[in-house]
């Protein structure tokens, strides 16, 4: 994923969540507000149903009063059988002008019905005087005929029954009844008005607000849900304590004015309400009621609780239209946020890639290559420090060149003077060999031609021999060091004791010398000609430098730290710190030529080899105490490179240089002078 | 026993001196074959093949060879020798001051039948007179 991408991502990301998190705030700082406002709406609503209730009520108590006081009862009461007619139409009209209203009746002071009109499947009827009933028993009679001039009764909601059956579909009534009294004042009786329960109430839905109207004993005179209601007259055991736990009297008490409680359902409701799907997932969720009683007109026993109800959440329930803004704005947002991101990461990238690819054609060789951006930040701080890396870099590989270029040409030089040398040295200790022969074999015919010489020419002719043959030591030992290499030593194993005891043999020590070994590493895989050069020289150089006819040499040859260890011990006179070093060139020994010195060249190659090798000599010896030890460190490591190999290598890393011309010339040299020099 | 023909030979020798010096150690070794000299590579093989009036050296036949030498040395005549399908089949001894591993092994590189080095103590050289003679007498060389 680019980094463009991630960018953008990340803010949007970042964006999201922080917008969401400022609406959840928002939300959960506003609860209170929000709460206080579903109870105020909801108290509304309360207020506006209780209003409704009781202008119902109202105006149907005027109705009751112009009637009972009106011209049409006072003729009426005049005269009871002439204006019954004019009585029954009125009663007939004002059905028909109130559709709540399905009966009217004037009942007299003992009880009995006198003048009846009802509404039955849409008619209107007067029912003949034949079938008029005496309600003499009834509690609403016995009511009615306790009222002042001006009062009014008004029964309690209760489901209507026809000839002592519940009606279907249900009709919950009341009744309302006012007194009439006759011109005299005596009383004369009262009327009373059927009516439909729910032309007192308000719809049991009104937006988010549910309401619900309890009788005293807790009974659902209206519910949301029609089925909850009349649970006592009907069985069905519905109510509010089942709903929601509490009793009508525990909501509020009465006389209070409306209060707002909060309601959880009852764990009843949701248990054995379970029939009603519908009811049980509402009811499984908090609300909030406002509750208020509802006493029409005075009367007690038929007041009611009217509770107006929400949901908790409708509190924090946004609008759909509301909600789509919302979801659009968020959504605007974070796209907005993506797209900031991507331009702003985008101009970053942009000007990293600048980077990238100057380090790409660099890196393919143009080195001139400079990474230009534009701005002035962290970026540019960054290019800029890349460019001057650049520069730096290519000003120390140009250096570092020039370095090389100048010490392939010294090591040209050098390997070429080298191999000069060696091939003058070599040339000449070969050229020696002829000449020291024709003396040694002109000596013999000197000696032949005088088969018997003076005694001093005698003399002559033995000293004669003596430096003869130390001449051709002397040409022998120089060739030998300078050949010694030239080669790439093979790496053999090797047994050490029969080894030691053949170099011995060879070297036929003075008669009074012996050598005591003591063999660490039985078995040693070194080059093996090499190690005999070694052990030879030091075993033959101590028996020559001891200053007595007789000593003892010890030899150890063992291993340590993944080198060879060579130890060769006298006991002869030492050697002086100040000449370890010197004892190891060629040519130089310690002791003057007539003495018994060597070729001088012994050390000389054992020091040549050891190097070679990346190994050293050790020599420990502080005269005056006797003896000295010369300690050889031979690594055991792949075998050197020889003098052509390195030639060779050489040539080939300036392969194509200038200098690589100069060096292939020069690595012939050591290769060819050896023999086809010409005499 | 059938009639054997005596070995020539041929010493291709720069030097004045180590002629006589070979000569001498061949007396004194007891040895009489005839031998002929040349002092250089490009005189050897004009012998070998009998250029000009001279008939070439007669076989059997061996070859003493210096290497250093002016004109034509050891190594060149050596090369030039093996490329002669005529003579490629040379017997050929050197002898040589040298005792450098190197020029013995580029020597033995053309097939010579041995490397001797001269060497300045009389008896040894001697010594290896000696062994020649004793080769050439017991040897079966070639006739063409």
């Amino acid at each position: 994923m680019s980094l463009t991408t991630r960018a953008a991502l990340a803010m949007a990301m970042i964006v999201g969540v922080s917008t969401l998190a400022v609406l959840w705030l928002v939300i959960v700082t506003h609860q209170a507000r929000l709460a206080a406002s579903l109870e105020a709406r909801l108290t509304t609503q309360l207020q506006i149903a209780l209003r409704q209730g009781e202008a119902a009520i109202s105006s149907l108590h005027r109705e009751a009063r112009a009637l009972a006081d009106g011209p049409v009862m006072r003729a009426y009461l005049a005269d009871p059988v002439g204006e019954r007619g004019m009585l029954e139409a009125r009663l007939s009209g004002l059905l028909a002008a109130r559709p709540e209203l399905f009966q009217a009746r004037l009942i007299d002071a003992a009880g009995k019905e006198e003048v009846r009109v009802e509404r039955s499947d849409d008619r209107l009827s007067v029912t003949p005087p034949s079938k008029l009933q005496d309600k003499g028993g009834r509690s609403y009679v016995a009511a009615m005929l306790g009222l002042k001039p001006g009062e009014v009764h008004v029964g309690r909601v209760s489901l209507n029954r026809e000839h002592g059956r519940i009606e279907r579909p249900l009709r919950p009534a009341l009744r309302l009844a006012v007194p009439v009294f006759g011109p005299d004042g005596g009383r004369r009786g009262g009327i009373v008005f059927n009516l439909e329960g729910r032309a007192l109430l308000p719809p049991s839905r009104q937006g988010i607000a549910e309401l619900r109207a309890v009788k005293p004993g807790g009974e659902y005179v209206l519910h949301p849900d029609p089925t909850r209601e009349f649970g006592m007259e009907l069985g069905t055991g519905q109510g509010l304590q089942r709903e929601f736990g509490v009793a009508p009297g525990q909501l509020i008490p009465r006389g209070k004015s409306a209060t707002v409680t909060r309601l959880a359902g009852s764990p009843e409701s949701r248990d054995r309400g379970g029939a009603q799907a519908e009811g049980m997932a509402r009811k499984a969720e908090p609300m909030l009621a406002a509750a208020q009683w509802f006493v029409p007109k005075g009367s007690e026993e038929a007041r009611l609780l009217l509770v107006a109800a929400a949901p908790e959440r409708a509190a924090f329930a946004l609008s759909q239209k509301t909600t789509r803004w919302l979801v659009a704005m968020i959504l605007a947002v974070v796209g907005g946020a993506c797209l900031i991101a991507w331009l702003l990461s985008r101009t970053v990238t942009r000007r990293l890639d600048v980077v990238a690819r100057t380090a790409r054609r660099i890196a393919s060789g143009d080195r001139e290559a400079v990474a230009e951006i534009g701005g002035e930040d962290e970026l540019t701080d960054m290019a800029r420090a890349f460019n001057s890396m650049t520069a730096r870099l290519n000003r120390m590989m140009v250096r570092d060149e020039e370095t090389k270029s100048l010490l392939r040409l010294a090591n040209s030089e050098f390997a070429r003077s080298n191999a000069d040398l060696e091939s003058f040295a070599r040339a000449a200790a070969h050229d020696l060999r002829g000449p020291i022969i024709a003396l040694s074999a002109l000596r013999d015919w000197l000696e032949e031609a005088l088969p018997d010489p003076p005694e001093d020419a005698r003399l002559h002719l033995a000293e004669m021999r003596r430096q003869v043959r130390r001449l051709e030591d002397l040409v022998a030992g120089l060739l030998n060091h300078l050949l010694l290499g030239e080669r790439k030593p093979a790496l053999t194993r090797f047994e050490a004791a029969p080894l030691l005891r053949r170099i011995v043999a060879r070297l036929r020590l003075p008669a009074g010398f012996r050598v005591e070994s003591r063999i660490d590493t039985p078995v040693i895989t070194a080059a093996r000609r090499e190690y005999e050069v070694i052990l030879e020289q030091l075993i033959s150089n101590a028996a020559r430098h001891d200053d007595r006819a007789a000593g003892t040499i010890h030899v150890r040859l063992g291993q340590e730290a993944g080198a060879l260890l060579i130890e060769v011990a006298d006991d002869g006179p030492g050697i002086p710190p100040d000449a370890h070093e010197r004892v190891m060139q060629p040519l130089l020994t310690l002791r003057s030529r007539d003495s018994g010195a060597g070729s001088g060249m012994g050390l000389a190659m054992v020091d040549k080899i050891v190097r070679r090798w990346s190994g050293r000599v050790e020599i420990l010896s502080a005269p005056p105490a006797r003896g000295t030890v010369f300690r050889v460190i031979l690594p055991q490591g792949a075998p050197p490179p020889t003098p052509g190999e390195i030639a060779a290598r050489l040539a080939a890393e300036s392969d194509g240089a200038p200098a690589g011309a100069m060096l292939a010339g020069a690595g012939d040299g050591p290769g060819v002078a050896a023999s086809d020099r010409p005499a | 026993m059938p009639h054997r023909p005596e070995v020539n030979l041929l010493l291709v020798e720069d030097n004045q001196l180590d002629v006589k010096i070979f000569r001498r150690a061949l007396n004194s070794a007891g040895l009489d074959h005839p031998i002929q000299v040349a002092g250089n590579g490009v005189e050897a093989l004009a012998a070998l093949r009998g250029e000009g009036d001279d008939p070439p050296v007669e076989r059997p036949n061996v070859v003493l060879l210096d290497i250093n030498m002016p004109r034509m040395n050891g190594l060149e005549f050596l090369r030039e020798l093996r490329a002669d399908p005529e003579l490629r089949n040379q017997v050929v001894f050197v002898l040589s001051t040298s005792d450098a591993e190197h020029d013995r092994e580029r020597v033995y590189e053309y097939n010579v039948a041995g490397y001797l080095l001269k060497c300045s103590a009389g008896e040894d050289f001697v010594d290896t007179v000696r062994m020649l003679g004793k080769y050439m007498e017991k040897v079966r060389l070639p006739l063409h």
